[in-house]
């Protein structure tokens, strides 16, 4: 039963439709959206933390996997302790390859090469390669010229993070996804108890969507502070 | 099809990130009441194998009905859609749901580049006709159109040199595709280093070595990109090392491109290294701005978008590392283009979509880190440059840093002057004339300009 709470709170999944419209995301996020693929061997999106990288990275795989194309998503946060072979033959099936969050990886040589043979690969197969990062491409210290000059090979898209109102806002909406209602004098508490980033607020919704699904009860202050019991 | 509704269930289950990052990662292929599940390598198949298999068995079980499926999970991929030799044999080493409490590690993959067959990838929209020619690229240029024309014949090997992104690959492509235009039967081959070394470990693993040596052997004309990376992979090189004998004792054409002039390959055998010296070696050098500007109006052209002569400086001035930055930028703004429904480009719209990019070239470009990256490159120290000193040793750095903060940043001569010791703007603008005057008469003032200027921007 413990499971089933879990795997209910996670329910929310990476789709173009749960996507914050930031502004000054819209043109990536409508170019994920296209057959880019068909166009651009490589494309970069750079954001920091909380920008929305991830998401959108999952939701372009998902869309290209919809049409009936393979499309595959790596996200080097989950991968990268099993070393450079967890990457080997992830090629040989994709249409269209996401690899998300490859600053982790920057800095050493061993997975710069892999990366770097990887694209090499890629450009060969005619496979189109999504690759995310914190910094802009130029930013990244590599240490191979080989990777540096690969990273920069198609056009590279800013994200902006949700501003704090902005985090709000999402946490109200996947709230009510998950058919949670939250009161707006709730929501002012959580922002001025909790730092305003999407994803310590994405955290707080998952163990109040459990606790609630557990206890069989509405979200309150009151249930906050049980979870959240105040420190110091 | 039923993977795609077990998919949908165990989205149910598990967090969309890990849906996505190892269940997605499976192929399915349904045959006889069994759905074979195929991971990418073992550690995908170990881990599916681990966390997911009695879901996955499960699910398929109660969507399957009356059909009972069984589900096989094993190392595998459909093959892509391109030329390929042998097909993918079948993985050793099946899981079914029925040997769950005998998993063991799986034997190595038979999906991988060896069972894929030795792939001749030469890549047809890289020839000399595309090839943008400039005072950088010249001597190479006509050296490969030389071997291309003559194969075997003319500089064997022929050798390649040049920074990252610098059209090395393009001119390789270009000299093998002119070869099989002049004889259509031509067995042209082109690889990276690290396929090279890929298939012979495979072919190894397999049994299949003298397969391998009789493909890379029976060749025309080989073509052996980024060679730098058989550093020290003994036995690789070893084999190279008689593939190369056995082609030039046969007249046949070979090819080779590196980051690096032979000597300074690390890591190389002697007897290897000495070999790549015997036919002609060409550096590729980083294109100057009207070669730059030129090779982003052909790839405008390429992609069918007018760029006005304005834009294309604009963009060849400020992404100046290697032609790959170029191409980067020019998607860039097509993408934008594309998107905004723009008719026309114009020097404010080019700035707007690349504000960003270039912001981030700004952050790595700034006055300190050239200081930095010239006193180190001229073995003086950083604070040397803002000293009243005026003997040569110290002068002509700190007027080669000047020169470099006026070419690569936006600062104004007064503040560059204000960062060299509160220089006047007059000391500035004759640092510039005179870094412009010594690179035309000195060719070492020159060769010290370019790697300053490729280590500052890339």
């Amino acid at each position: 039963m413990k499971q089933l709470s879990l795997n209910i709170g996670l329910l929310d999944g990476f789709e173009f439709a749960s996507f914050y419209p930031v502004p000054e995301n819209q043109e990536i996020v409508a170019l994920l959206q296209t057959d880019f693929w068909r166009v651009f061997p490589q494309i970069f999106l750079a954001g920091e933390l909380g920008s929305g990288k991830s998401h959108l990275l999952q939701a372009t795989c998902y869309r290209i996997q919809e049409q009936g194309f393979n499309a595959s998503y790596i996200s080097l946060r989950q991968l990268e302790r099993y070393g450079v072979r967890v990457l080997e033959g992830l090629d040989h099936q994709p249409v269209v390859f996401m690899l998300d969050d490859i600053d982790l990886v920057i800095g050493d040589l061993v997975w710069e090469t892999a990366l770097m043979h990887l694209l090499n690969r890629c450009r060969a197969h005619q496979q189109s390669v999504v690759l995310s990062g914190q910094f802009d491409p130029h930013e990244l210290a590599c240490n191979l010229p080989d990777l540096a000059s690969r990273l920069v090979w198609g056009p590279t898209f800013s994200l902006k993070a949700l501003s704090a109102q902005q985090a709000l806002d999402v946490f109200k909406r996947r709230a009510k996804q998950r058919g949670l209602d939250i009161p707006d004098a709730v929501l002012a508490h959580i922002s001025k108890r909790f730092a305003p980033n999407i994803q310590t607020l994405m955290q707080i919704l998952d163990k109040l969507d459990r606790a609630s699904l557990d206890k069989g009860r509405k979200i309150t202050r009151q249930l906050i502070q049980e979870i959240f019991p105040p420190t110091g | 099809m039923l993977w795609q509704q077990c998919l949908t269930q165990l989205e149910h289950e598990f967090p969309s990130q890990e849906i996505g990052t190892w269940l997605r990662s499976l192929q399915a292929v349904e045959r006889d009441n069994t759905l074979f599940l195929l991971a990418p390598n073992p550690i995908v198949l170990q881990h599916i194998h681990e966390h997911y298999l009695p879901a996955i068995v499960n699910h398929v079980r109660n969507l399957s009905g009356d059909r009972e499926f069984d589900v096989m999970l094993q190392i595998g991929s459909r093959p892509l859609p391109r030329a390929t030799i042998p097909p993918a044999e079948p993985s050793p080493s099946p899981t079914t749901a029925n040997q769950l409490s005998s998993f063991t590690a799986p034997a190595p993959s038979l999906s991988s580049a060896a069972s894929e067959g030795f792939v001749n990838a030469l890549n047809s929209k890289m020839t000399f006709v595309n090839f943008v020619e400039g005072k950088s690229n010249q001597l190479a240029r006509a050296a490969a159109l030389q071997v291309g024309e003559n194969p075997g014949i003319s500089y064997n090997p022929l050798f390649i040199y040049g920074g990252v992104g610098l059209g090395k690959t393009h001119l390789m492509h270009a000299i093998g595709n002119c070869i099989v235009a002049r004889n259509p039967q031509a067995h042209v081959l082109y690889v990276y280093a690290e396929r090279f070394v890929n298939d012979m470990v495979n072919a190894l693993r397999l049994s299949r070595i003298e397969e391998f040596k009789q493909h890379y052997r029976s060749v025309d004309a080989l073509l052996i990109d980024d060679i730098q990376f058989f550093a020290n992979k003994d036995r690789s090189m070893e084999e190279f090392f008689h593939t190369f004998n056995a082609l030039l004792e046969g007249q046949k054409q070979i090819i080779l491109a590196s980051d690096r002039f032979p000597r300074d390959v690390e890591g190389i055998d002697d007897r290897l290294r000495s070999r790549f010296n015997w036919g002609l070696t060409v550096q590729v050098e980083p294109p100057d701005l009207e070669t730059r500007v030129a090779i982003l109006r052909k790839k405008a052209e390429d992609l069918e978008v007018l760029l006005p002569q304005d834009a294309a400086f604009f963009i060849a001035k400020n992404f100046r590392s290697n032609i790959r930055d170029l191409e980067g930028a020019l998607q860039r703004v097509m993408a934008s283009m594309r998107l905004r429904h723009a008719n026309e480009l114009t020097m404010d719209f080019v700035h707007d979509v690349l504000r960003d990019q270039l912001a981030s070239q700004d952050k790595m470009v700034s006055i300190a880190n050239i200081k930095k990256v010239v006193a180190k490159h001229y073995n003086i120290r950083v604070n040397e440059l803002d000293a009243k000193r005026r003997t040569r040793s110290v002068a002509r750095p700190r007027q080669v840093a000047m020169a470099l903060a006026k070419e690569l940043t936006n600062h104004s001569l007064p503040e560059i002057g204000n960062e060299f010791g509160g220089r006047d703007h007059t000391t500035v603008l004759h640092a510039c004339r005179k870094v412009v005057e010594l690179r035309e008469s000195d060719s070492r003032i020159e060769e010290d300009y370019r790697i300053l200027i490729r280590t500052l921007t890339s």
